[in-house]
């Protein structure tokens, strides 16, 4: 066993000074199973997503529970849950997957406030929060307190209520999970004023806010094998694996005065390693 | 210890600045994901093209150089599809 990993991992006189795992034949044996691995858990998942998925789990209770947990630590008012807000945030994110859009404004120029408008909510203040992509309530919470824009929504003393919707779709060909927080405070001595607006709401347009309440509050996958801890850990592990061997190399040779063998070892290591932030950059969610 | 001259200096300073751009290009770029895995596939072009012209240049270019390259980028491209592909389902 010793003499495999010596002669898998260490270059020595006898591997020819290269350990068996940079040998182009081993890599190459490896980048096949990548691929082939990657037709395999696509189609493990869509045959049997209980066995293989994307383990999600956002709720409107959660994301409820970590922003106002956010607002008493600034001294603030908690907000209420509003099922005419969350009715507003289900009907933006239906309206997103319908019109494929990624946008706090609908691509026929429909605004944040109309949806809220149309859920029969009169606001005197509103605001709105996206996120796309991630898997925790927690997550989507740090990353808009993370952001000055979405945290200033999110703290300020405009508001006194919000609603939350959280669905499952396809935007842009890829599945994903859309978060929309709706922010609004309706102070009763301006209603008068804005009885217009109310009257403008087409009522078929109005959803029964309980339903939607029900249909938006989570969205909770717990397959059996997470896909993304599986493929990122399995992923970042060859990575170090082969950036391991690649600086053993170096170091042996360099050691030995026979370098020049291995000059083109640290083009491989920064490349690698740029494969590694981009495999954390792209699996983070978005906001907007 | 063995120095790095100035021309290889130089090109590794050259090599992380196009690493870094393909980065940042891949970063605005989101959430289009169409146009990220096309920046991704030519950042990694890149680098295979900029370190074989790199050897060429040395005058110590041969076949399994030109090849590791392209297997080295080959490995990082899999890897990056295995998880996007197979673990987000992008």
């Amino acid at each position: 066993m010793k003499l495999f990993f010596r002669n898998f991992f260490v270059p020595h006189e006898g591997n020819n000074y290269k350990g068996r795992f940079l040998h182009h034949p081993t890599l190459l044996i490896i980048i096949t199973f990548f691929v082939i691995s990657t037709f395999l858990l696509k189609t493990l998942n869509s045959t049997y997503p209980q066995v293989l998925g994307i383990t999600t789990d956002i709720t409107s209770e959660q994301l409820l529970g970590h922003l106002n947990k956010e607002r008493e630590k600034n001294n603030l008012e908690t907000l209420n849950l509003n099922p005419e807000l969350s009715a507003a945030a289900m009907n933006k994110a239906n309206d997103m997957f319908a019109k494929n859009y990624w946008s706090h404004n609908s691509p026929d120029g429909k605004t944040p406030w109309d949806f809220i408008k149309d859920s029969g909510y009169a606001y005197v203040y509103a605001g709105e929060n996206l996120a796309r992509g991630f898997t925790e309530s927690s997550d989507v919470t740090k990353a808009w307190l993370e952001s000055q824009s979405h945290k200033e929504n999110m703290l300020s003393s405009n508001y006194s209520d919000v609603g939350f919707a959280i669905v499952t779709g396809t935007l842009n060909g890829e599945e994903t999970v859309l978060v929309v927080e709706e922010f609004g405070n309706r102070n009763l001595a301006v209603l008068p004023k804005i009885e217009n607006i109310q009257k403008e709401v087409p009522q078929e347009s109005v959803p029964n806010p309980q339903e939607i309440l029900v249909a938006s509050s989570r969205v909770n996958n717990k397959p059996l094998i997470d896909s993304i801890n599986l493929t990122s850990n399995f992923g970042v592990f060859i990575i170090l694996l082969v950036i391991f061997s690649l600086f053993a190399e170096m170091a042996i040779l360099e050691r030995k005065k026979i370098a020049f063998f291995a000059r083109h070892n640290p083009d491989h290591i920064l490349f690698l390693v740029s494969i590694l932030i981009l495999m954390f950059i792209l699996g983070k969610g978005a906001i907007i | 210890m063995k120095k790095i001259s100035t021309h290889d200096l130089e090109y590794y300073i050259s090599l992380i600045v196009i690493l870094a751009l393909g980065l940042l290009f891949v970063l605005l770029a989101s959430p289009n994901k169409v146009l990220q895995f096309i920046l991704i596939i030519l950042t990694t072009s890149f680098y295979i093209v900029f370190g074989v012209v790199h050897h060429v240049m040395n005058h110590d270019i041969s076949r399994g150089i030109m090849l590791e390259y392209l297997i080295i980028g080959a490995l990082g491209i899999s890897i990056l599809f295995f998880f996007l592909k197979g673990g987000l389902f992008l």
